[in-house]
């Protein structure tokens, strides 16, 4: 991940464009959405932009939301048995790609991006994917990360990539059908 | 003697352990020199900051897994998140999530070791009777049969009419499940936790499990005390339990990564530990065949080839196979939405194949830096080099040859955007294609290096007996020491070596 300092550099110079011309724009605040249990990890605010891009990412046809599975609360829970650092790191990524005053320099936009409209989030999202800035890169494979694994990982969508599962052991007897070195029982 | 396991729920007060030889860390290296240490009557004490895991856990769910199994909860990665870092940490540490794969030490990397950096012990003749013992203790054998993907590789490389050949793996009772990177469901596999540490512990070794060592305590020029925290299992925090080892002798065994930060957290930084730390940087191809492939089951390693090994002054690579389960196979390709889907739909008949760049022998390849972050955490930096962009270049079409070699409609590169190919006259494009950090998944299963090995106390850390350089009584003995990269999979290596170094270790209590 980017430092803090890296972070912190690219709010920074946002604040300043938006100091120089992007007064009066009437910049709007994050979309907040209610977790279904306690956070443990992530601010609210954190935690809403991750539920907006989890959304996105997860965009599947014939597929449950990622709300539906509980990614983004998911991903609270396990930032939570981590070191704090590694969810202060990823909610400050977080809210640069959430940031109006980024998103004024960075992406020419103005609005946070849990309040864009679907086709604008994919769209800012596909530009920080592809970015030639790391940051930017960074930011996004951070949270994409997070957001598949903790999707696809769902025994309930292993169907929409044709994953029977793994097969049921049970430590059951097993004999006959294990193989060892040659010579050995 | 009888030995004990402790694990954190059942450590509730502050508590001071005198013993011998205090290991710290559980894996490869660890586990081998306790049992050897204990089996010649000396009092052992392991430190393990993972938790202590059997079968009865692993339900095969990488949802469950990586974050029970694998450091930082399986988000480990470099500080760019370049290169994904997959790092066990359990008791039996790698060994429990490893894929099984066993190479002795090849003679190039011992006589380049030899050659460059002065370790002339390190020899075939001296080594091989250790190799000999821990196959035998590890059912090291070469596995008899590939699942599809394995297959795959083999057929490419068997057209192309480039060097293959099976693998050899630690399993006794192997169901051929596929699922050694999520821990073994019939304990085939021979990870540590099955083998060397019940040795250790019917010989008389101690271990605590959910104990993590915060630092070493040096006076004098030898290590006084280990200081360690009880971790609460659940939340991954220290429970308030502090455990304090007074040893005779001192191992770290925690790896490379953790074992180097360990002694940058004890002061013991000389400007050379957490240097030339290799990681075997991964890029991969994935192949979509008409027929099923199904990556996910049957040994994942079996067939491996070392072609391009030997590249002359270019960094050389290694070819082998990966288990693909959803988790893992979706965190490849960035994409996301129906682009993200449509590969994802795709995985029965997904074959792939990975390429393991070797790092650390070409002349001024330094390899990357651990250190320590302001809040305690570890960073780990790899520099993306001109040689490595090279090689990833190189084994990347490579791949994509053997996997057209073998058959697959389509082969599709790791890039932020992926480069697909149907023939061969789209090899072009996929070496034209940018490569380097952040332009593709780069992974890494092989951490090495970190508190290198040599003669020379000015530009290595620790002597050719183990023993660190300064401090008197302070061994390292794991992957951390090895002064370079290996070129095949480490673990029997790390076997290995700790075996050797058992009479170093037990000579200096």
């Amino acid at each position: 991940m980017p430092t803090r300092r890296e972070l912190m550099k690219v709010g920074a110079v946002g604040a300043g464009v938006l100091a120089l011309g992007g007064v009066g724009l009437g910049l709007r605040g994050t979309v907040v959405v209610a977790p279904p249990q306690p956070l443990q990890a992530l601010s609210p605010k954190a935690y809403s932009v991750l539920f907006a891009v989890a959304e996105r990412i997860c965009c599947y046809e014939g597929l449950p939301k990622a709300s539906e599975l509980g990614v983004a609360i998911g991903v609270d829970v396990l930032l939570a048995s981590a070191h704090p650092g590694i969810a202060a790191e990823l909610s400050q990524g977080l809210m640069v790609l959430e940031s109006a005053l980024t998103g004024l320099l960075l992406d020419a936009r103005a609005t946070p991006f849990s309040a864009l409209p679907h086709e604008d989030q994919d769209a800012v999202l596909e530009t920080w994917r592809l970015s030639k800035l790391p940051v930017k890169r960074t930011v996004y494979k951070a949270i994409h990360g997070l957001v598949v694994a903790g999707y696809w990982s769902d025994p309930t969508v292993f169907v929409g990539c044709g994953y029977p599962g793994p097969p049921d052991y049970g430590n059951v007897g097993l004999a006959g059908q294990l193989w060892s070195p040659e010579g050995e029982e | 003697m009888s030995g004990a396991v402790f694990v954190g729920s059942g450590l509730a007060n502050d508590l001071t352990v005198s013993c011998d030889v205090c290991i710290i860390g559980s894996g490869a290296g660890g586990s081998v020199l306790a049992a050897g240490l204990a089996e010649r009557g000396l009092d052992v004490v392991v430190l393990e900051e993972g938790g202590y895991h059997t079968r009865a856990e692993f339900t095969l769910q990488e949802r469950d897994a990586f974050p029970m199994l694998y450091q930082d909860r399986g988000t480990r990665g470099t500080a760019d998140l370049a290169i994904t870092i997959l790092q066990g940490r359990s008791v039996g540490g790698g060994t429990t999530i490893n894929w099984t794969t066993c190479f002795r030490t090849p003679d190039r990397i011992l006589h380049h070791w030899r050659d460059v950096h002065g370790l002339d012990h390190l020899t075939r003749a001296a080594l091989d009777p250790h190799f000999e013992a821990v196959e035998q203790r590890l059912g090291i054998a070469e596995w008899p049969a590939n699942n599809a993907n394995n297959s795959k590789l083999e057929e490419g490389c068997a057209a192309l009419g480039w060097e293959h050949s099976q693998l050899r793996r630690n399993v006794r009772g192997c169901a051929n499940s596929g699922y050694c990177g999520v821990g073994c469901p019939v304990d085939g596999k021979q990870a540590m936790h099955l083998t060397y540490l019940p040795d250790a512990l019917d010989a008389g070794a101690r271990l605590f499990a959910d104990t993590r060592v915060d630092r070493l305590e040096v006076a004098g020029g030898r290590v006084v005390a280990v200081h360690a925290s009880v971790l609460d299992r659940a939340s991954g925090r220290p429970s308030g339990v502090a455990v304090t080892v007074r040893p005779k002798v001192t191992v770290s065994s925690a790896g490379a990564i953790n074992g180097p930060a360990l002694l940058l957290r004890s002061g013991l930084d000389d400007g050379l530990v957490g240097r030339r730390t290799f990681l075997h940087p991964v890029v991969g191809v994935g192949g979509r065949y008409a027929e099923p492939v199904h990556p996910y089951y049957g040994a994942p390693q079996s067939v491996g080839s070392h072609h391009f090994i030997d590249r002359g002054d270019k960094m050389g690579f290694f070819l082998e196979c990966p288990p693909l389960q959803p988790m893992l196979a979706s965190t490849v390709f960035n994409g996301f939405g129906l682009e993200h889907q449509e590969f994802m739909a795709d995985l029965p008949h997904l074959g792939a194949i990975i390429a393991l760049q070797v790092d650390g022998l070409l002349a001024g390849d330094e390899g990357g830096t651990v250190s320590l972050r302001r809040d305690g955490r570890i960073r780990v930096d790899y520099p993306v080099e001109p040689a490595l962009v090279e090689a990833m270049r190189a084994s990347t079409v490579a791949m994509a040859r053997i996997v057209l070699a073998a058959g697959a409609e389509e082969v599709a590169s790791m890039h932020v955007e992926p480069v697909r190919l149907r023939d061969a006259a789209g090899l072009a494009r996929l070496e034209a294609a940018p490569y380097g950090a952040l332009e593709h998944a780069i992974f890494s299963a092989h951490q090495m290096g970190g508190c290198m090995m040599g003669n020379d106390p000015a530009a290595s850390v620790v002597g050719p007996d183990f023993q660190h350089h300064r401090v008197a009584g302070l061994y390292v003995v794991d992957g951390s020491v090895l002064p370079t990269a290996l070129g095949v999979n480490p673990s029997q290596t790390i076997y290995g070596l700790a075996h050797f170094a058992c009479d170093e270790v037990a000579g200096a209590v």
